[in-house]
């Protein structure tokens, strides 16, 4: 494996029973990024993750991090991997301070500054019982004992799961100030978009278990294009368009939403007729719930709209 | 390491903290038992060798070494915290490693501490009125140890995939079998050796499962033999209770239990008392004719024949003292018999020979009493198998013998007294005495003697036919009290081998005038045991068992050998089924081979395990060749053909990610 690339998986695939919950994943994360890993849920997110870390064996294919088999992850490799789970679950009766002796025992590069300074951005207290903490200070005090030993390699399942607006913020500025390394890599899921679009680089988007999209993020969100197109009579039936995600109906509106827009799509809706025809600005939120959402056409007034595709 | 093992110490504290309150509460009423109610109380009274005490002490180091295995799984069983436990820069063999040496340091705690209480208790004086030697720990050693394979147990438990109706606890089997072979085996070391290898059988079953969180699939290759061994064990012991049960409960006994016997009356005469469980047994006189009563002119029902029968002391000849008697290290007459409880002084038989009196009040030895010279100490009366506290001396005397001298016992000034000495060329091997009419019957290699308690011989006849063939002689106190009756009773296994030739021998003697009559009985018609076998018992153990079982009786001559055949039926459907589902689920080369075979040796329980350890991955259609394919091979198995890369719907989005 090149060493540039820091996650490397190939045909990963994971069933539960007969149900498959990741499909002949195929992904490559390039090193010192931010990747994100969307998805909706049960989409196959955690799953990829626990993959990668060995903590789930795959059913077929296989998966490398940092150039080694995620199957047979040697305790130097694992030193180099902080991974924070998304229930941000830890030892309740430990404090904060116990729990920072505990996990430093095991990593000889734990940095205690690191540690201090999470802790302190989370207004936390070294005497506290983790059991006696709310979630977002919970989430903070795994985030600090996950970066405390100065990881290579960040895996963050949904960090912000469960958190209040001002806790994930805390949480995203950690991130942001622990990707000034220039070599450190940090792969994470989420739903919060806002966070997404704030520090990815890439992302990789799972729909259904399997990889649809893998991409850098400006590449998704402008791949993913809305058109608003009006028209002075009745609306015409929609043709076949190639990419087509949603089309949305109004009186004398129609708004169509696409991937991978170019002059073939643009002529299809142009055959349309219609009085005007606009683009309209996505944002990452708008691209990604166009994308991950329910195909086809809607309407709220025209029942009886037909759908070619 | 270190860190690991000391939150897992802090973890499980509390679970520990229970378990010796909770043992120490039974051994404080066990004890309480043993000494609190002394004379008469029935029970054992060194607590270290009380049944009572080795049974519970048994089921709490069990129970509470299950449950402390399965905490200390339980407790990251969530996925996110056993992912934080086991991503960190360690191997899962040193996690494990450090939860095992925790967990194990917490069993020691909370069944050690209590245990070590009841050692020093016992070996501190004024405590317990009894005998006390090392040796007598190792039972509650044994039991200790026993609650280490079912520490591994309930880790195996926590640590598996499977569901809780279906296979979850089937790792329980080898410790029931551990648990069984420390209460069977003879010997202390036997029982440490069965305790050892089934708990590493189930520790390494453990680490197996640990490796793969549980599935059995990515074990390590040692982790799977275990685990399958373990499963194998479960299965054959839950098919083999399940037979032994429906026999017992859906069977009722037979009625054809019958079985015959000599009974001597007092006038001397023998009659043939023949039992069954239909009607009343049948009386008849050797010469065949039924023995009538007097009174009613019908047949003597036997209640009232029992009157008329003559007294009689039995004697067992071994001519080994109490500790060559090869008694389980659990048996407290391995060490000593309880033998009588004089004036608040309890008296042991210890098995080097010496008669050991403990005051029941300060529980201290206060007497030792030893034969002198040569004889190496007392042997055994016939009568007391068990505890003998249970009869009081009142103004009774008692007698001892060693081998070469019988004497009188005066437990009131602690002292012996010899009555009898046999000559020097001679040895005695067993002996019976009656306090209330003062007579001791005293076996020899040469004679068999009647005694009074002044040492005096009434009469005495030829030990012929002699010893080993015929160990057990009884004496009949026949009327006239001047008439007696001695019975030589051949060696069953002897009399077994030579195919029933060696008679039951009977002399009637009169006193001081010698043998009048020898009489060899006919051999009595062999008695039917009741047959609890209206199921077919041998044929469903040869069904159900792993072949070898059923080999293995045949051969030790506890199964009819025309019956082995059956026991390769299920093995070779075992075997089919077996190797439709390897296929079926396209196992390697090697697997297939090795699991048929495994099927083949171990039949149905074999079926069952390999049941229960496997996962049985999804199959779906090939898309080349459209057959159905297991989805966990790269390959289809039919047409090599790789898996189709999933369908493409118009709206992928790739490109390039290059590396800053």
């Amino acid at each position: 494996m090149s060493e540039q690339r820091v996650i490397q998986t190939r045909g990963l695939t994971r069933y539960f029973g007969q149900k498959c919950a990741v499909r002949d994943l195929n992904l490559d994360v390039p090193r010192g990024c931010v990747f994100a890993f969307l998805g909706r849920n049960g989409s196959g997110k955690t799953t990829t993750i626990r993959m990668l870390l060995g903590l789930l064996a795959p059913t077929r294919g296989t998966a490398t991090v940092l150039g080694c088999d995620s199957r047979a992850l040697t305790p130097e490799v694992r030193a180099r991997i902080g991974y924070l789970t998304e229930e941000h679950q830890e030892y309740g009766w430990m404090s904060l301070r116990e729990a920072a002796d505990f996990q430093s025992a095991f990593y000889p590069r734990w940095n205690e500054k690191i540690f201090r300074g999470v802790i302190d951005h989370f207004g936390l207290k070294t005497r506290e019982r983790i059991k006696d903490l709310s979630r977002g200070q919970r989430a903070g005090v795994c985030l600090a004992l996950t970066l405390a030993p100065d990881p290579e390699l960040l895996v963050l399942d949904d960090p912000a799961l469960g958190l209040d607006p001002v806790a994930r913020r805390s949480l995203v500025e950690s991130m942001i100030y622990l990707t000034r390394r220039s070599d450190r890599t940090i792969f994470f899921s989420s739903h919060n978009l806002a966070d997404v679009e704030r520090v990815a680089d890439y992302i990789a988007v799972l729909d259904y278990s399997v990889l649809r999209a893998c991409c850098p993020l400006e590449t998704f969100r402008t791949s993913v294009q809305e058109v608003r197109l009006r028209f002075s009579g009745a609306l015409p039936a929609l043709p076949k368009i190639p990419g087509l995600l949603q089309a949305f109906r109004t009186e004398h509106e129609l708004r169509v939403t696409c991937v991978h827009y170019d002059s073939t799509t643009e002529q299809a809706l142009r055959n349309l007729s219609p009085e005007s025809m606009e683009k309209l600005p996505l944002g990452l939120e708008d691209a990604f719930i166009s994308y991950l959402g329910e195909r086809g056409e809607k309407s709220f007034i025209l029942a009886d709209a037909e759908v070619q595709s | 390491m270190k860190k690991l093992f000391r939150k897992e110490l802090r973890e499980e504290m509390k679970a520990a903290l229970i378990g010796i309150v909770i043992l120490t509460g039974i051994l404080v009423q066990v004890y309480k038992n043993c000494t609190g109610h002394g004379i008469g109380s029935g029970e054992a009274v060194q607590p270290l060798m009380s049944p009572a005490l080795h049974r519970e002490a048994a089921w709490f180091c069990a129970v509470f070494g299950a449950v402390l295995g399965w905490l200390q799984i339980r407790a990251e069983k969530h996925p996110d915290l056993w992912a934080f436990l086991v991503h960190r820069p360690m191997t899962r063999t040193r996690i494990l490693g450090a939860k095992i040496a925790a967990g194990l340091c917490l069993y020691a705690l909370a069944a050690g501490l209590p245990l070590l209480g009841l050692l020093i208790m016992v070996l501190t004086p004024g405590h317990v009125a009894a005998p006390f030697e090392w040796p007598m720990t190792f039972p509650l050693a044994a039991i200790f140890l026993l609650g280490g394979v079912f520490y591994f147990v309930g880790m195996l438990t926590g640590v598996r995939q499977a569901r809780w109706y279906g296979s979850r606890g089937f790792g329980v089997g080898p410790a029931i079998f551990a648990a069984m072979t420390v209460f069977i085996c003879q010997e202390f070391w036997q029982a440490v050796l069965f305790v050892a290898i089934f708990g590493g059988i189930l520790a390494l079953a453990v680490w197996g499962s640990f490796q793969s969180v549980g599935c059995y699939r990515n074990q390590p290759m040692p982790g799977k033999l275990a685990l399958t061994a373990a499963f194998v064990a479960t299965a054959t012991l839950l098919i083999g209770m399940g037979i032994i049960g429906l026999n017992n409960l859906l069977v009722p006994e037979s009625r054809s239990f019958a079985w015959s016997d000599y009974v001597m009356t007092t006038n001397g005469i023998i009659y043939k008392v023949s039992h069954s469980q239909i009607g009343d047994p049948e009386i008849v006189g050797l010469d065949g004719k039924p023995l009538l009563d007097d009174k009613t002119g019908r047949q003597m029902k036997l209640q009232e024949f029992d009157r008329h029968s003559a007294p009689s002391q039995g004697v067992l000849s071994r001519f080994v003292r109490q500790n060559e008697w090869n008694e389980s290290y659990m048996d407290n007459q391995r060490f000593f018999i309880p033998w009588r409880v004089a004036d608040k002084t309890f008296w042991y038989l210890k098995r080097d020979g010496c008669l050991a009196g403990y005051d029941g009040i300060t529980r201290r030895l206060v007497a030792t009493l030893k034969p002198g010279g040569n004889s190496g100490g007392f042997i055994l009366p016939e009568q007391p198998h068990g505890n003998q506290f249970n009869s009081y001396v009142l103004d009774q005397k008692w007698i001892l013998a060693s081998f070469t001298t019988v004497y009188l016992v005066d437990f009131e000034n602690r002292a012996i007294q010899p009555i009898f000495i046999v000559t020097n060329d001679d040895r005695i091997g067993g002996y019976n005495y009656d306090s209330l009419s003062q007579r001791a019957v005293v076996v020899t290699r040469q004679a068999i003697y009647l005694l009074d308690f002044d040492g005096r011989v009434e009469w005495s006849v030829p030990y012929q036919p002699s010893y080993p063939s015929y160990p057990r002689i009884s004496v009949f106190f026949l009327e006239p009290t001047n008439r007696f009756a001695v019975e030589f009773y051949p060696d069953r296994e002897a009399n077994e081998t030579s195919g029933g030739t060696m008679p039951t021998r009977i002399e009637w003697l009169v006193s001081g005038k010698g043998i009048s009559k020898i009489l060899d009985l006919p051999k009595l018609p062999k008695s039917t045991q009741p047959n609890h076998n209206n199921l077919p018992v041998q044929e469903l153990a040869c069904l159900f068992l792993p072949p070898a079982f059923p080999i293995a009786f045949a051969f030790s001559g506890d199964l009819e050998r025309n019956l082995i055949w059956l026991a390769f039926i299920p093995a070779i459907l075992c075997g089919i089924v077996g190797w439709q589902l390897v296929r079926r689920f396209s196992f390697a080369a090697r697997a297939q081979m090795g699991w048929v075979v495994f099927l083949l040796l171990f039949g149905i329980p074999g079926l069952l395990t390999f049941l229960s350890v496997q996962e049985w991955p999804a199959r779906e259609s090939c898309q080349n060749c459209k057959k159905l394919r297991v989805v966990d091979r790269e390959k289809c198995p039919h047409c090599g053909a790789d898996f189709a890369p999933p369908e493409k719907n118009g709206t992928e989005i790739f490109a390039p990610l290059t590396a800053d």
